[in-house]
């Protein structure tokens, strides 16, 4: 069933005129732009949402081509055999090369999120730190300015060792911002409403309690940015709870790695629904230690991930039929034929590829083009049915139907 | 090289007469030394063929020591070193490079009298040739596969570990600090104990085992690390100029990583054979450091070897009866085993006790950190280029000097 996209929140096509929707969405989007900075707890005359959900799985950690779409000794078959031909594959995505964008993945991320190749830098300067800030506004400010969506249905799935990706839940654009950001689910937010809860609880006492409250502070300060932001809400502790009450507190019994982040996709999409969600795998970027099986166990992973969450957005009646994966790798890997692991790295791994499937998409398309990975934003902004203006790339427009 | 062969070794350029030397002798002299070196530099490319750069060494070893002790002796004067070497049957090379294929006495060895003492006949030298064509590969040969096999003796079970714990110890990035993690990093940690424990023994039982020729010498760990406490400043600064030495060859090793980084497509259409013809000429070129380096370091902790085992004659003239019989007889023969201990009264000696004690102490610690830095350059470069097997099981400075960077598959 084709999904009606969102030129405007009064007037829907029922099929999608990418071209007049962009159009539309882009006067909408400068004109919510125009109107200065406003909150979105403060905007009640944003209409709901009520489109496709949009899953944008971050094929992530860097992967070649190779190992996923081009061979057909791929080690990501759901990808390659099931996935992508059910929908349009673009297997000459690229990241532009260009002296000051990096093929790494806290920038491909941003790149992702908000459709242009800034440069960015750790906020305080850490070598190799990744806290980046966005300058313009990311797909889940835009969704969620354009839309009523709560926050807690905008939700990025990070992995519990990437702590610095806590930090691109929202831009710094003075227009965007905190009061639109995404809601985060990690191992780290975990231990957070953990932490929270048993000091509210009364939980711990004397030197114990002090401890707990400094790591408290420690974790807290990993995202200082949202400070002043509600913490949390209804929705995601009862979340957590619910995740408590099944997994525990050791942190021993809930899967691991990127098997943990489809787990925890998968339970967003039944607990907490998101309309938008970003899964930002990363097990394949292990090779960095050289080990070659590293490399092709973790695209393994992955791919079982998105199997999962493709089959339980089948499954479940707010997802059947109303959900556009998107999935794009953050970068490449380098093909060094000099050394024995010829991936170890990504130092200049400008070649990606991207796949979206799902209803209004078009099957069994492959896009013979060059394309750009900046280009995914706009896609997404278009499939949901909101303007993202400041974004550099075009919608694909081989996307839809 | 050339600091490390003594003032007064036997240096075949330096041989022309002068007053008649004109630039174009001085060429052809050299020819020689630098056809050794470009051999070795040769040999280098390959893992099977660096065995024979190690028995070289050793012998180059063997006599750079005995020439040191020569220099030292009584009996030298008005004497010839070779004349000498030739009488003791020690099999030391007639120069201070050695050969690397034919004998080092080629037309001696063919024209060696017959055991009746009648000159041989041309059949006779016929018979002899071949193996005198050889002679000395198979010296080569068999002192590498000596010294090899007992470097690994001490420093596999580190390598060992390292490889395993490298490819177990980062199963934890996909299981996150899992029940077991610890074992990897425990493992890893072990086994740099085990390494530095292992390379602080081990220049030193090099240079004994060239000295002596006897795969057991290798292992007297009380006479050895007894040479070692001599030498504790010596072995310091060794170690200091081993992890000097290391730092390049972890560069080399690495630099692969960075060969597509200006160009990624510069080599995208490049057949398989275009690739492994210039890594080949990669690995080619690096063999002129691996060679001088490994050489060089060889031939430093032999230096260090014949004072630190003459001073401990010196105070202790008993330790000859524990030295390997080849090595006992050459300083003998030498008049280099006192007959009497050093005596030194009572306060001297504990006040010298005390401060070579603490001397040695601090020189120890600064070594095993030096030889932790060794650790941390070779685990750098296995970050930055990862050989699966080679990276850990061979340290080119330590084990075969060969960089063995190119990809199996090729």
């Amino acid at each position: 069933m084709p999904i009606a996209p969102h030129p405007s929140p009064d007037d829907r096509p029922e099929a999608l005129n990418r071209r007049a929707f962009l159009k539309a969405g882009a006067a909408l989007g400068l004109g919510s732009m125009a109107s200065g900075h406003s909150t979105a707890q403060g905007d009640s005359n944003r209409p709901p949402y009520r489109g496709p959900n949009v899953i944008l799985v971050r094929f992530g950690g860097g992967v070649r081509r190779q190992e996923t779409i081009a061979s057909d000794d791929t080690h990501a078959p759901f990808l390659k055999k099931v996935f992508a031909p059910r929908g349009v594959l673009f297997p000459q995505m690229e990241i532009a090369d260009a002296p000051e964008v990096e093929t790494s993945h806290g920038q491909g991320t941003l790149y992702l999120l908000t459709g242009r190749y800034d440069k960015y830098e750790d906020v305080s300067g850490r070598f190799l730190g990744a806290r980046f800030e966005p300058k313009v506004p990311t797909l889940f400010e835009g969704l969620r300015k354009h839309f009523d969506v709560p926050a807690h249905r905008a939700l990025i799935v990070n992995g519990e060792d990437r702590t610095d990706e806590e930090f691109y839940t929202f831009s710094n654009h003075h227009l965007f911002g905190v009061d639109y950001r995404s809601t985060v689910l990690s191992l780290y937010r975990y231990k957070l409403h953990v932490l929270r809860t048993d000091l509210a609880a009364g939980r711990y006492r004397g030197d114990q309690e002090a401890s707990k409250r400094a790591e408290l502070s420690k974790l807290e300060s990993i995202d200082h940015r949202a400070r002043d932001a509600e913490p949390t809400s209804p929705e995601l502790d009862a979340f957590w709870d619910k995740w408590a009450g099944y997994y525990g507190h050791s942190g021993l019994v809930n899967p691991r790695g990127d098997r943990l982040l489809a787990e925890l996709g998968v339970w967003a999409m039944r607990e907490l629904q998101p309309n938008l969600m970003m899964v930002n795998f990363n097990d394949p970027d292990y090779v960095h230690w050289g080990i070659a099986s590293h490399y092709t166990r973790g695209v393994s992973i992955v791919d079982e991930g998105l199997r999962r969450l493709w089959e339980e957005a089948e499954r479940l009646p707010a997802y059947r039929e109303n959900t556009v994966f998107v999935v794009v790798p953050d970068c490449g890997r380098d093909s060094n034929p000099f050394v024995a692991v010829p991936f170890q790295h990504h130092f200049n791994a400008h070649e990606v590829f991207a796949a979206v499937a799902g209803p209004g998409i078009d099957r069994g398309r492959v896009v013979d083009r060059v394309v750009d990975q900046a280009e995914v934003a706009a896609t997404v902004a278009a499939i949901m049915g909101f303007p993202m203006p400041l974004a550099d790339g075009r919608a694909l427009g081989e996307v839809f139907s | 090289m050339s600091v490390l062969l003594d003032r007064v070794e036997y240096v075949p350029v330096a041989e022309a007469a002068p007053g008649r030397s004109t630039p174009l002798k001085h060429v052809f002299a050299s020819l020689p030394v630098l056809l050794k070196l470009a051999t070795g530099i040769l040999l280098c490319a390959s893992p099977w063929t660096a065995v024979l750069v190690v028995g070289w060494t050793f012998r180059a070893m063997r006599r750079r020591i005995v020439r040191g002790w020569w220099d030292h002796s009584p009996i030298r004067d008005g004497r010839d070193f070779d004349t000498w070497a030739s009488s003791m049957e020690m099999n030391l090379p007639a120069r201070a490079l050695p050969r690397w294929f034919l004998s080092e006495r080629f037309l001696d060895r063919l024209d060696r009298p017959r055991r009746d003492g009648r000159p041989p006949g041309r059949f006779c030298r016929a018979f002899r040739l071949p193996a005198a064509l050889i002679a000395s590969t198979a010296l080569n040969l068999g002192n590498g596969i000596r010294a090899a096999a007992c470097t690994y003796a001490l420093t596999l079970p580190a390598c060992g570990l390292w490889l395993g714990s490298w490819y177990a110890g980062w199963n934890t990035s996909f299981t996150k600090g899992y029940e077991n993690a610890f074992v990897g990093a425990q493992t890893g940690i072990f086994a740099h104990v085990l390494f530095i424990v292992a390379m602080l023994y081990v220049p030193m039982a090099w240079a004994h085992l060239a000295a002596a020729g006897r795969a057991w010498s290798f292992f007297q760990f009380g006479l050895i690390g007894r040479l070692i406490w001599r030498s504790g400043g010596s072995m310091a600064l060794y170690a200091a100029a081993f992890a000097l030495a290391t730092l390049p060859v972890a560069a080399l090793r690495a630099a692969p990583f960075t060969f597509t980084l200006a160009d990624p497509d510069a080599w995208a259409d490049a057949t398989p054979a275009e690739v492994l013809r210039f890594a080949e000429r990669y690995e080619l070129a690096a063999g002129i450091y691996l060679f001088l380096a490994f050489v060089g370091l060889h031939l430093l902790v032999g230096r260090i070897y014949r004072g630190a085992l003459l001073r401990a004659l010196d105070r202790d003239p008993r330790l000859a009866e524990r030295l390997p019989d080849p090595t006992r007889r050459i300083l003998g023969d030498l008049q280099l085993i006192p007959a009497e201990p050093l005596r030194r009264g009572p306060i001297v000696q504990a006040t010298r006790w005390s401060a070579r004690t603490s001397l040695n102490l601090a020189a120890g610690l600064g070594s095993a950190l030096l030889w932790f830095v060794v650790v941390a350059e070779i685990y750098v470069g296995q970050f930055l280029n990862h050989i699966p097997w080679a990276g850990w099981l061979n340290q080119p400075l330590i084990h075969l000097p060969c960089l063995q960077t190119t990809p199996s598959g090729l």
